[in-house]
């Protein structure tokens, strides 16, 4: 909690000082690389044991507890609960049911998983009305959302949260008693004409909302352009970004707060004339993305932690991955964090972060991935700590992924 | 002889093989970091170059860890090595390798700030190849070639790219299937009228990107389906030209030829023009393969489009055709398409063919021996013209064509055969001759609509396709036959009798295939994964026929009308053919490991015929109705190891139904068919045929453990018949066959074929080994003489070929076939034949110096049955001069060992046939080509800026809305 709290009182202390949100000018094409033990002060990589029962695909979704790495892997369709040192411990799967959500839930001490019925294919249309009615008693036959307790977690002890209708708008956890969720879909036909990008929900009647827009002709909607929710550590406080909106926003339990303004470089920006062009259709929506590959869509992947900001970008580049250091008000391309010696030259991250909280940031590489890369410095002589030696000698590159824990420094080198 | 031919073709490459090793190369390697940060840069472009005239030598992108590594490098001259990064200030150094200092290590270079003690050069740094997102670019303008030199040339310079012996490209061990320019096909889908006419200059930059498969439907595509395409983007100043060839060539032996092939495009429509006359039996397909063969490239190693020694007789051909295309909309985007194609095409032959055949039949009592000679003249011609609209959208597909064809031919033969037997010697002799005139009109309306095909969850998704034709026919043709029996003179017949043929038809079908069947009665219930899939072909045809014969009254001397086999014939028939598709695909995935899929599909699908027809002959007035069950099924694998290879497979089964037709069942009977008469059988069944099939293939590219890319196919058939339509023959004592149908079970045919190809990259030369195989059997229970038999049949084929290419200076290939045919009977006293074939290649092509050409090929063919062999031998020199390369001389000698014959042998149930005509003989031509050329120019809006070179700048290309 410590890191978050950091994090935060930086913010309520700026914002009591009557500062309003910080502006940011970030240009994607100029910014910085380092050698990664200049931003971690270590990198750890923990083998999850292979085994018949164990043997998965992928980390799709990940989610850190004190006692366990709990992953489901698409691939299999199962939930794997394997222990802080990579031993397999549990395996769980549900034939009914695929995973689209997984959070960890402190105070329950349980997973909340939002699960959606393999029997079931909608199409674009039915979706979209799920999407819209997310309550609507029709939905309900398409998911469902439970509580996974994690006391003891052979028992697979699981709990529909009752009276919860908003699953499948696939709500975030806010407080006890208090989800947000955003819905962001134009729909010629509503009956309303005014919707809000952000609603808070005690899980069956709408609390609060935020961000109206026209429901029935924002063409630039026409695709689901949903609000992104990031944890923050802290009970009761979320961080979010909108689509179209290079903001960064807090919001509490009675508040939202704009933290940072991003301010990107023209030719990275959404022109104003996307707001008023009417797209006759979602695909034409679709084309004119693909026609402008440079535009910056959202900021999405948040992950705040001490004074830095990870963040990436939504478009089609091949750098996507960013960090803010707050102290030195830095930008860093991920992609230019290099391995170097003090994590054997293996690779800094998988291809995001996948969960994160006090302590550190967590991500993923396939076995493929780490022997490619052992084979490829063999060179630079690496030294290997005794868990990975040993891991490079009894695994093959057909293995189950590797979990990569990254402690960045209180302050970058 | 053979020898020094041999030794001839081989000669260039030895002196050039031994020239190569004379090089000693150095290496030239670093890393290269951030200045300020420390940190390895990934993805800087390092160049090398010849610092004398600025020539690129080499060039490379920085690792993940900032490293290069050149190898390679030429010693004793100064070099430029560059470096540059977007961001960064860019980098240069010379250096000079040597014997004794081979190796230079710049060990860390530091980029961004510090350089003062490195002498510094500035130098436009122009990036070479880069990723774009998902997407690779080329930027040509960081490769120096000659001003001439075509995009081809500029991608046999790219690492990653390969030109293989075929005409094939690869990127990274994977096939390229589509080549477009600025997103469209340009001149259809022959790559190479894009990669061998463009010039380097006019090209902005080549983009790689992977696409999904549009012309399979989304049921048929499969995960291997994703295909690979290259855009070529022209510069914005370069989107209109003209490109082509015309050559003339003349010759010994009073042999010509004459090519054109012209195109000119600008950003909405292209044109394309072509026409060839010669009489050297080269021949013509289509337009868009001559445009093919009429490419700007100076180097022709498949020598495809050469006069054609193998062909029967010798032909004199020409061909025009004329192909324009409109775009309507302005899209670099190959999933929008509309567009108006219109194609015009005309095309003539004569025909000249003189022909010896022996032929061995065997029957119950005798053997026959019959040798003919046969002159035949053709003359053929005939104009097509259709247009085609294609519109498509994300997820509609409108096509629609019209066509029409008119042809007319005349033909006129003389022959003579002698028939003998061992017993009694010759048995009986005819001569024939016939004219003819022959004249066909036809035009065809064809489309389809597809709605959101892709989607089987959506309730509008369908196809629909249908296909509408109306042709006539007339036929005129006169036939003058004496048959001589030297056993009875009472069997001697003479005939001098005029066909007139008219007739027309036309024929309809439509298909409707409805995807969303599943979801129509489910919902959106996922059915276990189930799909259901409701067909529907539907076709109706009818045709009349008015056939007219008359013989010769020499008393009246006029022709009078043949009643017995004059006739006037209907037909009409309804085919309705439901079908319901049933499909279910597993599919189990673990990521970076396999992905593998195993589909079951069936159809339960039916047939209902209804046939009529009606004749002035009362026994071939007919309705005839039928109803079948015709279930095909299908089960398929895949499996793909992430890194690895690829195996696929399937196993299939379909059964089918033939109904026997009205010549079959009631026969009209023409005697002055001198040596087959078919009497029929009003009785026969309609016979019912199961086929199961089966292939499998493994193919491996790219894979970073393997030098060699392999791929494997194995495939083959099986089938039998029941109720077959077969013969019962008699043969009279002068060799004249009469037929009888029979329905009888037991046919079988099957057949187990197979290739592999292998490709070996050694440096920069290339080593591909072809095999092919096949093996071929059918049994077909007959009666010959009332003797049961059954004739067996068996054809094996088997043809290796090994392809090298050193550098791009010389390639050469080797192949050897055999080819045998067995023909055996069951039945006693039936003779049983084999004949086998051995087939012998070789191919040498050397560039050497750039503008000479040079090469040769030679074919080498020995008959084991009949101890015949024919060698043929061709060598080609071609030059191109100016400094535009826009002229060449070619010359030609052909057939120099003189020994080409061409030999034809088939074999049939009881019969093989020796058959050798005349053809092309030795002669040697010149032939002079002119290359017309323009790319861009002086456009209407006084010309558009220059774009400047895109070096590691993005910022500037596009362009704000």
């Amino acid at each position: 909690m410590r890191n978050g709290f950091l994090f935060l009182l930086l913010f309520i202390s700026k914002l009591a000082a009557g500062q309003s949100a910080q502006t940011l000018y970030f240009d994607p094409g100029s910014t910085l690389g380092a050698p990664q033990s200049r931003i971690f002060e270590s990198i750890t990589y923990v083998p999850l044991e292979t085994t018949k029962q164990s043997l998965f695909g992928q980390v799709s979704q990940l989610v850190v507890t004190p006692d366990y790495f709990v992953i489901f892997d698409s691939d299999t369709r199962g939930l794997y609960f394997f222990n802080r040192s990579g031993k397999f411990l549990k395996k769980y799967k549900d034939d009914k049911y695929t995973v689209i959500d997984m959070q960890f839930i402190e105070r329950e001490n349980a997973i909340y998983l939002l699960q959606i019925n393999k029997n079931f294919r909608p199409t674009e249309q039915e979706r979209d009305e799920i999407v819209r009615n997310p309550f609507s008693k029709s939905s309900l036959k398409y998911g469902r959302s439970i509580l996974y307790d994690l006391a003891d977690i052979n028992k697979e002890q699981i709990s529909e949260i009752p009276g919860f209708n908003i699953a499948l708008a696939a709500p975030s956890y806010l407080a006890s008693n208090q989800w947000a969720y955003s819905v962001v879909l134009e729909d010629k036909n509503a009956k309303d004409s005014v919707d809000y990008e952000l609603k808070i929900s005690d899980g069956s009647k709408l609390l609060r909302a935020y961000f109206p827009y026209k429901k029935r002709n924002s063409s630039y909607f026409s695709n689901p352009a949903d609000i992104g929710f990031y944890n923050t550590g802290l009970e009761g406080t979320l961080l979010f970004t909108r689509t179209y909106n290079y903001s960064i926003y807090m919001l509490t339990t009675d508040s939202v707060t704009m933290l940072y303004n991003f301010v990107l470089p023209f030719e990275n920006s959404i022109p104003k004339s996307f707001f008023t062009k009417e797209f006759s259709s979602r695909n034409e929506l679709r084309e004119y993305k693909q026609m402008n590959p440079a535009y910056v869509w959202r900021i999405y992947s948040l992950v705040p932690f001490n004074n830095y900001l990870f963040f990436s970008l939504d478009y089609e580049k091949r750098d996507r991955r960013f960090l803010f250091d707050r102290n030195s008000n830095r930008f860093y391309n991920i992609n230019r964090i290099t391995p170097d010696s003090s994590n054997a030259y293996l690779p800094v991250t998988g291809w995001s972060f996948q969960y994160y909280d006090n302590t550190a940031l967590y991500s993923s590489i396939s076995s493929d991935a780490m022997f490619r890369s052992k084979d490829a410095t063999q060179s630079k002589n690496p030294e290997y700590s005794p868990l990975l030696k040993s891991y490079f000698e009894n695994s093959k590159p057909s293995s189950n992924p590797v979990i990569i824990i990254l402690k960045p420094l209180t302050k970058t080198k | 002889m053979k020898l020094t031919a041999l030794l001839l073709l081989l000669l260039p490459f030895f002196a050039l093989s031994q020239e190569k090793k004379t090089a000693v190369p150095g290496s030239v390697t670093g890393v290269v970091k951030d200045s300020a940060n420390d940190y390895s840069l990934e993805a800087v472009t390092v160049l090398i170059y010849k610092k004398s005239d600025s020539t690129l030598l080499n060039y490379q992108l920085t690792n993940p860890s900032g490293e290069f590594n050149f190898q390679q490098v030429p010693l004793n001259m100064q070099l430029l090595v560059s470096l540059s990064f977007s961001g960064y200030k860019s980098f240069s150094k010379t250096i000079k390798l040597d014997s004794v200092h081979p190796a230079y290590d710049f060990s860390v270079i530091k980029m961004g700030g510090n350089f003062k003690n490195l002498d510094e050069v500035v130098i436009q740094a122009v990036l070479p190849i880069r990723m774009n997102g998902d997407t690779l670019e080329i930027n040509p303008a960081a490769f120096k070639l000659d001003s001439n030199a075509v995009v081809e040339d500029m991608l046999r310079k790219v690492p990653g790219i390969t030109l293989w012996g075929d005409g094939t490209v690869t990127v990274n061990g994977k096939k390229v299937t589509n080549v477009y320019v600025d997103g469209k096909p340009f001149f259809g889908n022959d790559p190479a009228i894009a990669t061998q006419n463009l010039p380097k200059n006019a090209i902005e930059k080549i983009q790689v990107y992977t696409e999904e498969d549009r012309t399979k439907t989304a049921a048929e595509r499969t995960p291997s389906d994703s295909l690979l395409t290259m855009n070529i983007k022209l510069k914005a100043d370069k989107k209109r030209g003209y490109f082509g060839k015309g050559s003339a060539g003349i010759g010994t032996d009073k042999r010509f030829e004459a090519d054109l092939g012209l195109q000119a495009f600008n950003k909405k429509t292209r044109l394309g023009l072509g026409g060839a006359i010669n009489n050297i039996n080269k021949n013509v397909d289509d337009l868009q393969s001559l445009l093919g063969e009429t490419t700007f490239r100076s180097f022709n190693p498949r020598n495809r489009y050469v006069a054609n020694f193998g062909g029967r007789g010798v032909n004199k051909l020409y061909f025009v055709g004329a192909d324009v295309q409109h775009s309507f909309i302005e899209t670099t985007n190959n999933q929008r398409t509309n567009q108006l194609t219109f194609n015009i095409t005309g095309r003539g032959n004569v025909n000249d063919i003189f022909s010896q055949s022996d032929g061995i039949t065997s029957t119950g009592g005798n053997t026959f021996y019959k040798s003919s000679q046969r002159n035949t003249t053709q003359e053929n011609d005939s104009k097509t013209m259709s247009l085609n609209y294609d519109k498509r959208d994300r997820d509609k597909d409108v096509n629609l064509r019209a066509a029409a064809t008119n042809s007319t031919g005349t033909g006129s033969s003389s022959s003579s055969t002698l028939t003998q037997t061992d017993a009694k010697g010759k048995v009986s002799e005819s001569k024939e001759s016939s004219e003819s005139e022959t004249k066909t009109r036809n035009v065809n309306l064809s489309g389809s609509f597809l709605n959101k095909d892709s989607d089987e969850r959506n309730l509008k998704s369908f196809s629909l396709r249908f296909n509408s034709t109306y042709g006539e026919n007339e036929n005129i043709r006169n036939s003058l036959n004496d048959f001589v029996s030297f056993e009875n003179a009472a069997r001697n017949t003479t005939y001098n009798r005029l066909y007139n043929t008219n007739s027309n038809y036309w024929s309809n079908s439509v298909n409707v295939t409805y995807n969303a069947l599943k979801r129509l009665l489910f919902g959106s219930n996922n059915l276990w994964n189930i799909n259901i899939r409701l067909t529907n072909n539907i076709a109706f045809s009818k045709s009349d026929l008015n056939y007219k014969v008359s013989d010769f009254d020499s008393a009246s001397k006029i022709y009078l009308t043949n009643t017995k086999i004059s006739n006037l014939h209907n037909n009409n028939r309804l085919s309705e053919e439901p079908s319901l598709n049933i499909s279910k695909t597993f599919t189990k995935r673990l990521s970076n490991r396999y992905y593998k899929a195993f589909t079951f599909s069936t159809n339960l699908g039916g047939q209902f015929l209804r046939e009529k027809d009606e004749s002035n002959f009362s026994k071939r007035n007919l309705s005839r109705d039928f109803s079948f069950f015709t279930p095909s099924t299908s089960i398929s694998y895949y499996y793909q190891k992430s890194n690895g290879y690829n195996v696929s497979g399937s196993i299939n089964h379909a059964k089918s139904f033939t109904i026997p037709g009205i010549d079959q069942l009631f026969p009209i009977i023409d005697s002055a068919n001198l040596y087959s008469f078919n009497y029929g059988n009003a009785f026969l069944s309609p016979s019912k045929t199961n086929n199961f099939s089966f292939s499998v293939n493994y193919s491996r590219g790219n894979n970073r453990n393997k030098k060699a890319d392999i791929n494997l196919n194995v495939y083959g058939s099986y089938s039998f018949v029941n109720d077959d339509i077969a013969d019962s023959s008699f043969y009279d004592d002068l060799g004249r066959r009469n037929i009888y149908l029979i329905n009888i079970d037991g046919r079988k045919n099957w057949s187990i074929g197979g290739n592999f190809n292998t490709s070996i990259r050694i440096k920069k030369n290339v080593l591909q080994f072809t095999y092919n195989g096949t093996v071929y059997n059918s049994l077909s229970p007959n009666y010959i003489d009332n003797i049961f038999s059954t004739s067996r049949i068996q054809n094996i084929n088997n043809s290796l070929r090994v392809y090298f290419a050193l550098n791009e200076i010389v390639n050469f290939s080797v192949s050897q076939g055999v080819n045998m045919s067995n023909s055996i009977q069951t039945g006693i006293n039936l003779r049983s034949f084999k004949n086998t074939n051995y087939v012998t290649g070789a191919n040498i092509n050397l560039q050497y110096p750039k503008d000479l050409t040079f090469s040769n090929t030679l074919n080498y063919v020995k008959n084991n049955t009949t101890k015949q062999s024919s060698a043929l031998w061709n060598a080609f020199v071609s030059y191109r001069f100016f400094k535009a390369k826009q002229l060449e001389a070619k010359f030609s000698a052909m057939d120099i060992l003189r020994q080409n014959k061409n030999i034809l042998i088939a074999s049939g149930s009881n019969t093989i046939t020796t058959t050798v005509s005349n053809g092309l003989q030795q002669f040697f031509m010149l032939t002079i080509a002119y290359y017309p050329r323009k790319f861009g120019g002086q456009s209407k809006r006084g010309g558009q800026p220059r774009v400047a070179p895109a070096g590691n700048n993005n910022k500037r290309v596009r362009a704000r809305q």
